[in-house]
């Protein structure tokens, strides 16, 4: 009754724009003729065109690029993205290749935009590669017998996976949400955890079907195809400027539905800001991009071995931290006493300031549950102690946290844990900030610890000022012993691209450092949108 | 919210933030954005000097430039026409409303060149192209998502100030039920058009704030304050506000003090769930 409610509403009589009229005389079993029979009728008999016509150059002065009912490109589509002709003789193979009121032409016009509109775009091109990669080989077919979602992805113990299209993805679909879906759809596709599971399942709790990703930066179906609109909002080519804002809408619209936790910004705009906040009160940065001594881009502070050992550069690939790329360079400690990073003098830091770091746990039972000091300044010497971000672990209650450890006069203490279990094999961002409250002499100031794209955990902080010892060193994977040379508690994993900024950074920065869970190039400190009210000190990529 | 709630509303906000010694500057000190520089430099001209607003109203009645359309789609225009399949009056701005929402759905070696030109072509006849817009959008019915949608787009890219009105509306109109299944699975979702509709809607008002319209800047301040208004409008109307306020800094302050802190970055910021947790009172060290 639903459906037939539905139909007769849209029934009404009106005038419909730029469709395109449907076939007549198809069998019954055909996706157009159940909308022209009103049984699922968005548009009342016509099909819209939601982008489904390439614009071609009809005086042929102009290299025409799409597929421009080419039966060698459809073909050519076909194959690359495994649509079996017999499996769709009924869904548009049997019919013109330039009719576009059928599943198939539909469907191949959305495969054509992610070919012709990524550019030099690296996102567009590995989410196109993804869905080529995936369908590779007969595997995505319709259905249109399902009229209520976009489409399902089964996942098979014995044989390979499979995408069903169904009616709302041909018709209730424009082109780019399409593409999206597909590359939702080939992120499913891929093995899952299990032979009994699909790839990027939805984790989250949001109604009863579960239908969102637990977190943005988990790299779940649904960070795909929001990734696919955005970078299709900022990077596409040869499409118009509606077409890149349509996915700007989408992808706004996604951030508040797909994920049940989310702090990515929304966009306002397909433009790529080069909005320099971020680069505000830099104070050093450490790219982390070579073995040995670690170059700070801002001022010249470089992390030296902290003793003879050297740490060791892994992956050997230059770059973030990049959620759909495990490639980068970072530095690996390993469990040693002599493994870690300082800077070859006292690092000056009062507050206000931020820390931010990205840090792996790597594979090994034990690497998770050792202890230590990811980056501080701590010389254990009375005088010499400022702050610490540190993994805490007790093996035997399964008790684990990030802590903070902060002292306000250089020989005391005082300690915040923020409860948190690491992945092992998980690049994880942490900020540690300092920020002024109040007023500067009401003996109050916090620390926020915000581990990837999680709220900020706000410690109070019995005093208006955190030590400044001009004499210690920022260390990393390790504190300052008391004697010269020696390293207190090593950390074992790997680190890279280390920031630190002369002020408290803002929720949306952090956002942006992080990144969806790709981090930030000290080239791309510069992100979207905020000229607020901030200023940075120090940055380092490993 | 009408006139006099919103009048009444930035009273408040002004008084909270001269309270919380906080200056708000004149909205007017930054110029407004060019508009459209090689087709109105005399507005240009006239924007530096008044920065208070901006330009001049256009004269419906301009002679239109000609707009040079492949044969291909002349025909095609024809025969929806003959079809009765558009939603634009038969002149030649209609006709000229017709191609721009054939070819700025399209994607291609030509497409944005051809869809820049369409667009190039109302922005001379930009009040009365919204106006016919706004008819077609008013006419429209509801489940045309994507055609509502891109007409909506399509106000935001000619930022006509005589659009104000209806966009607001736009932006602030009730939601219609969903008719969709947005719990099961990859389901549809008509209630997510609709606020998509309804973004770009604020957003469109905001580049028209930007551009220099002062009203259009306060009914953004009044929607992005509203409690009960959807949240992608609120923070739509926030971006937009605090772009045209001359310099975006105080635009956020006023901001800031318009809204309670806790609606900070879900409104101002536009992000999601960042908040912050009450971690207490850092303790002495019991073990390192």
């Amino acid at each position: 009754m639903k459906k037939k409610s539905r139909a007769l509403q849209a029934g009404a009589a009106i005038a419909l724009a730029f469709g395109v009229t449907l076939p007549s005389g198809k069998a019954a079993a055909y996706c157009w003729d159940a909308k022209a029979s009103g049984v699922y009728n968005n548009y009342n008999g016509t099909v819209a065109d939601t982008g489904d016509r390439f614009y071609t150059d009809p005086t042929g002065a102009i290299p025409n690029v799409g597929w421009e009912c080419s039966s060698a490109r459809r073909a050519e589509l076909m194959s690359a993205y495994g649509i079996d002709s017999g499996e769709w003789g009924d869904y548009g193979y049997n019919s013109g290749v330039c009719d576009y009121a059928t599943p198939l032409a539909r469907t191949i016009d959305a495969l054509e935009l992610l070919e012709v509109t990524r550019g030099s775009s690296p996102e567009l091109q590995s989410m196109r590669d993804l869905a080529r990669d995936q369908y590779s080989g007969a595997n995505l077919n319709a259905d249109c017998d399902n009229d209520t979602a976009y489409a399902t992805t089964f996942c098979y113990v014995i044989g390979a996976n499979q995408t069903d299209l169904h009616l709302p993805f041909f018709y209730d679909e424009d082109v780019t949400q399409r593409a999206g879906t597909i590359v939702h759809e080939a992120a499913h596709k891929e093995a899952g955890t299990t032979v009994f599971s699909c790839g990027r399942s939805h984790d989250g709790d949001c109604g009863p079907d579960n239908e969102c990703d637990e977190a943005y930066d988990h790299g779940g179906a649904y960070s795909w195809s929001a990734d696919f609109h955005k970078s299709f909002c900022q990077k596409a080519v040869n499409t118009t400027t509606a077409l890149r804002y349509r996915s700007l809408s989408r992808y706004n619209r996604y951030l508040n539905t797909k994920f049940e936790t989310n702090t990515a910004p929304e966009l306002t705009s397909c433009s790529a800001s080069t909005s320099p906040h971020l680069r505000d009160k830099l104070h050093a940065f450490w790219p982390m991009k070579s073995s040995g001594t670690q170059v700070d881009e801002v001022g010249g502070r470089n992390f030296v071995q902290a003793a003879a050992q050297v740490s060791t550069a892994i992956d050997g690939v230059t770059g973030p931290i990049g959620a759909h790329n495990s490639n980068h360079m970072a530095q690996k400690f390993a469990f040693q006493s002599t493994d870690g990073l300082k800077t070859a003098s006292g690092f000056d830091l009062s507050g206000p300031f931020t820390v931010s770091a990205w840090a792996r746990f790597d594979p090994g039972f034990w690497n998770l549950n050792e202890p230590g000091v990811i980056v501080a300044k701590w010389n254990e010497a009375n005088g010499g102690r400022s702050f610490q971000l540190r993994y805490v672990v007790d093996y035997s209650t399964g008790y684990s946290a990030m802590r903070i450890v902060v002292s306000t006069n250089g020989n005391d203490a005082l300690q915040g844990d923020v409860p948190f279990t690491p992945t092992q094999n998980k690049w994880n961002q942490f900020v540690l900030q300092w920020v002024d409250t109040g007023t500067a002499t009401d003996g109050k100031s916090a620390v926020l610890l915000t581990i990837n794209d999680g709220p900020a955990t706000q410690f109070t902080v019995l005093s208006d000022k955190i030590f400044n010892s001009t004499t210690a060193p920022l260390t990393v994977a390790h504190r300052a012993g008391t004697a010269a040379g020696t390293q207190l508690d090593p950390w074992v994993g790997s680190v890279d691209s280390i920031g630190v900024w002369k002020r408290s950074i803002s929720a949306a920065e952090r956002n942006e450092l992080y990144n969806g869970g790709t981090g930030r190039e000290f080239a791309k400190l510069t992100a979207e949108a905020h000229n607020y009210q901030f200023t940075s000190l120090g940055w380092w990529q490993f | 919210m009408n006139e006099r709630q919103r009048t009444a509303a930035l009273v408040l906000i002004a008084l909270v933030a001269l309270g919380a010694g906080v200056v708000i500057k004149a909205p007017s000190t930054r110029a407004p954005r060019a508009k459209n520089p090689t087709t109105e430099p005399d507005v240009v001209a006239d924007a530096k000097a008044s920065p208070t607003r901006s330009r001049p109203k256009q004269h419906a009645k301009v002679v239109a430039p000609k707009l040079e359309i492949a044969p291909a789609d002349a025909e095609l225009i024809d025969r929806v026409y003959s079809a009765g399949r558009t939603d634009f009056p038969d002149t030649e701005l209609g006709r000229r409303l017709t191609y721009h929402m054939m070819i700025a759905r399209r994607y291609g070696a030509e497409a944005e060149l051809r869809s820049e030109q369409a667009m190039t072509a109302l922005r001379e006849q930009a009040d009365a192209s919204s106006e016919l817009l706004l008819d077609a959008y008013s006419k429209a019915d509801e489940s045309r998502y994507f055609d509502r949608w891109l007409m909506v787009e399509s106000l935001r890219e000619l930022r006509s100030d005589s659009a104000v009105d209806a966009l607001e509306q736009i932006a602030t109109a009730p939601l219609p039920p969903e008719h969709g299944n947005p719990g099961e699975i990859h389901g549809t979702s008509t209630v997510d058009e609709e606020l998509m509709i309804r973004a770009t809607a604020t957003r469109a008002l905001g580049e028209i704030a930007i551009d220099g319209n002062a009203e259009a800047r306060d009914r953004l301040l009044a929607m992005a304050t509203n409690p009960d208004e959807q949240i992608m409008v609120r923070r739509a109307a926030a971006w937009g506000y605090a772009s045209a306020y001359g310099d975006e800094e105080d635009g956020v302050e006023v901001l800031k003090q318009a809204l309670p802190e806790s609606e900070h970055v879900a409104v101002i910021h536009r992000a999601g769930l960042p908040y912050t947790i009450d971690g207490g009172v850092m303790q002495p060290v019991a073990s390192l």
